[in-house]
């Protein structure tokens, strides 16, 4: 019984990341129509930003956090403004494969540029558990959780409230009615683009004290992040946050009770489950709202 | 606006083509050209003798192939230092193998028929090693396996055996050389296995649950990880609630950091062994802490900071300046040997050929080697002909300092 609630607590704490990495990764596809490859080097770079800023320049940690999100994602307005804008009106799989090649495009200048030594950013806030009751928490991983979930509530009040939110909504749902509307479709998909970029920086840069740092560490995030996006549904804000949740607990349960071996696969097991019964994803419908 | 979606286009051609490069099996390190660091191969007459290499470049595991390259760049340019070989330079063509069995395969593939090489080293990993021997023996070129441990790669029957010659110990090896210590020294009672799930991995957890089951010891658990796993807490949490007492862990240096930063977020206390020779402790302490890693015990075949274990001690102590002096990384230094001692037999094995680069005699000639290296003797007279026995040996971490608290074979004191 301990064990098991152990492995929902360690499952929790993951997903929080996966809902954070989920959430950029369907904005961008719910206002730009964009399957983002590119995602998962977002992640990495924001480590990386953490490590130069925090290891090598001794910056505060939760600083070196707003210079990660904010390089990133002035990265990705750069990104969308000279890659993705010219290829707007084209064909869904030339962004694609644009996305695709600015993948290795960027771990490939990670590798140039940090060379593929995996980095250990040191550690901000202390790693050694705390014993709650039976269970084992550390003051690290409970930073990460309240960040993924103050970052997410953040993103949710910025879409809800601000002028800039509803008019990323509005782009969600029609962007001809929008653009009539006046709204300014080409900056909502560069604030778009920038804050996904930011939210995978912010994953990347939280996560990097507790791992390591690497240029190809974001691949496999890159498969996670699009499998959170499919369960959850297509452009569905609480779907990522749902599905996120259910994948890091679906796979610390699978690794604890199944096979170490297989815990790869049932995020793609669990893809196939939702899609048979719900095509939609869980919270997504014909009619999406980013709500 | 149609210049913009030109300029946006050439970006996007520019970014899928350097992508492209770095999918491609086109060198992704072809450093023909890198040896002058520390030898003189511009001085020597004579085309240069090459010879193929692959390593992981990129991938997971990058780390260890660079570590790899930088010891046989060292080696090379002792080598070409001292007159090269048969009064020729030697020159390596090293691909990007990314320790995945099939860009392993293409990069043998390329370095045979698109280089013609004679004789190739790598390819890291057992499952890669393995993949590249069957493409070794369709062209009927020489391997020297430098890193791989898996007991297939020498055991007769598996395809490419008879063009294979491996410097490396086998799992079974390292096993063997602990078991004394495992159960009876250690006190490995109740043991849970935590290993990268491929062939090194697995066959290293076969290889120990036999001698710790054989010296009356138990496995309590069996879990194996892709090598990009980072986040291993749900295994961790079974091994402490499995009641196991040690650890055994057979991965890369980078992961096994990580294991030990969540074994040290669970509380936990068991015993960590860590075999596979990719285990270099200051690397590990480097990624995670010397915290963390105090009082481990990890298998070793190269200690670097005790020279009077190698094959040959002055040349040990001459590595081991050189290596700073070149500024690689001091994490590397753990993994490096492995090229050093490598190129050394193949430069060994050519002269044994009287000079000649023919691949079937020069395979012939592999067995005749004798060379004392870093890790000991390099002399392939197990596993028929075709496996060495290198020193193993049993390191323990504390405060920082590694010290090599059991050998094999024995250490004489003087």
């Amino acid at each position: 019984m301990v064990e098991l609630v152990q492995h929902l607590l360690n499952g929790f704490l993951i997903g929080g990341i996966y809902a954070l990495m989920g959430i950029g990764l369907t904005l961008i596809f719910g206002v730009m129509n964009v399957v983002n490859f590119a995602h998962g080097q977002f992640y990495m770079l924001g480590a990386f930003v953490v490590y130069t800023v925090f290891t090598l320049a001794g910056v505060p940690y939760v600083l070196a956090l707003v210079v990660a999100a904010m390089a990133v994602g002035l990265l990705g307005v750069i990104t969308e403004r000279l890659l993705l804008r010219p290829i707007r009106d084209q064909p869904a799989d030339v962004p694609m494969l644009a996305t695709i090649g600015l993948s290795i495009f960027l771990a490939n200048m990670a590798l140039i540029i940090w060379d593929p030594t995996p980095k250990d950013t040191g550690l901000p806030f202390p790693l050694v558990g705390v014993k709650v009751g039976p269970l084992t928490l550390t003051p690290m991983r409970l930073f990460v959780l309240v960040a993924a979930f103050v970052i997410i509530a953040g993103s949710h009040l910025f879409l809800q409230r601000s002028r800039m939110g509803k008019a990323i909504r509005a782009t969600f749902q029609d962007r001809e009615a929008a653009a009539l509307m006046g709204v300014d479709v080409d900056v909502v998909n560069m604030v778009t683009f920038g804050w996904g970029a930011a939210m995978a920086a912010l994953a990347g840069g939280l996560l990097a004290p507790i791992f390591q740092v690497f240029p190809t560490m974001g691949a496999i995030v890159t498969a996670k992040s699009f499998a959170v996006v499919i369960v959850g549904g297509l452009g569905s804000f609480p779907g990522a946050i749902l599905a996120g949740l259910l994948l890091g607990i679906a796979e610390s349960l699978g690794a604890g009770y199944v096979s170490s071996g297989y815990r790869d696969a049932i995020a793609f097991i669990l893809i196939i489950a939702v899609l048979v019964v719900r095509p939609t994803g869980l919270l997504g419908n014909e009619t999406q709202k980013l709500a | 606006m149609i210049q913009t979606q030109k300029l946006a286009r050439g970006l996007s051609a520019v970014v899928l083509a350097t992508s492209m490069a770095a999918c491609t099996g086109s060198p992704a390190v072809d450093q023909r050209t890198a040896m002058d660091s520390t030898g003189a191969s511009g001085a020597l007459g004579g085309d240069p003798i090459l010879f193929g290499v692959i390593a992981p470049l990129t991938g997971p595991v990058a780390d260890a192939g660079a570590y790899v390259v930088s010891g046989l760049t060292i080696g090379v340019g002792k080598i070409n230092a001292q007159g090269g070989v048969c009064g020729r330079p030697l020159e390596p063509i090293i691909l990007d193998g990314m320790n995945d069995p099939q860009e392993s395969a293409n990069a043998a593939e390329n370095l045979i028929t698109r280089e013609q090489v004679p004789i190739i080293m790598g390819a890291w990993g057992s499952s890669s090693t393995l993949a590249v021997m069957p493409v070794m023996a369709r062209h009927g070129i020489p391997l020297v396996v430098e890193t791989s441990s898996s007991d297939k790669i020498t055991t007769p029957g598996t395809p490419g055996f008879d063009w294979v010659h491996r410097i490396s110990p086998t799992s079974a090896m390292e096993a063997e050389a602990m078991k004394p210590y495992l159960v009876d020294e250690l006190g490995m009672q109740r043991v849970a296995i935590l290993s990268v799930n491929n062939d090194w991995g697995r066959g290293a957890g076969a290889a120990f649950r036999l001698a710790i089951e054989e010296q009356g010891g138990q496995i309590v658990r069996e879990d194996y990880i892709d090598q990009t796993v980072t986040d291993v807490l749900p295994q961790l949490t079974n091994i402490n609630g499995s009641g196991a007492d040690a650890i055994v862990m057979t991965t890369g240096a980078a992961q096994i950091a990580t294991i030990l930063k969540q074994y040290t977020e669970l509380g936990m206390d068991q015993l960590i062994l860590t075999t596979g020779g990719s285990n270099y402790p200051v690397a590990i302490m480097q990624l995670a802490s010397p915290e963390m890693v105090n009082g481990t015990y990890h298998v070793m075949f190269y200690v670097p900071t005790e020279h009077a274990l190698a094959g040959d001690p002055a040349m040990s102590e001459w590595y081991y300046d050189t290596y700073a002096e070149n500024g690689y990384p001091e994490v590397g230094l753990g993994e490096s040997y492995r090229g050093f001692d490598a190129v050394h037999v193949i430069a060994q094995a050519i002269e044994l050929n009287d000079c000649s680069l023919e691949p079937e005699s020069l395979n012939q000639a592999l067995t005749r080697v004798e060379f004392a290296g870093l890790s000991g003797l390099v002399r392939f007279s197990e596993a028929h002909g075709h496996q060495s026995r290198p020193n193993v040996y049993l390191v323990r971490v504390d405060n920082g300092e590694l010290a090599a608290v059991a050998a094999d074979p024995p250490v004489e004191q003087p």
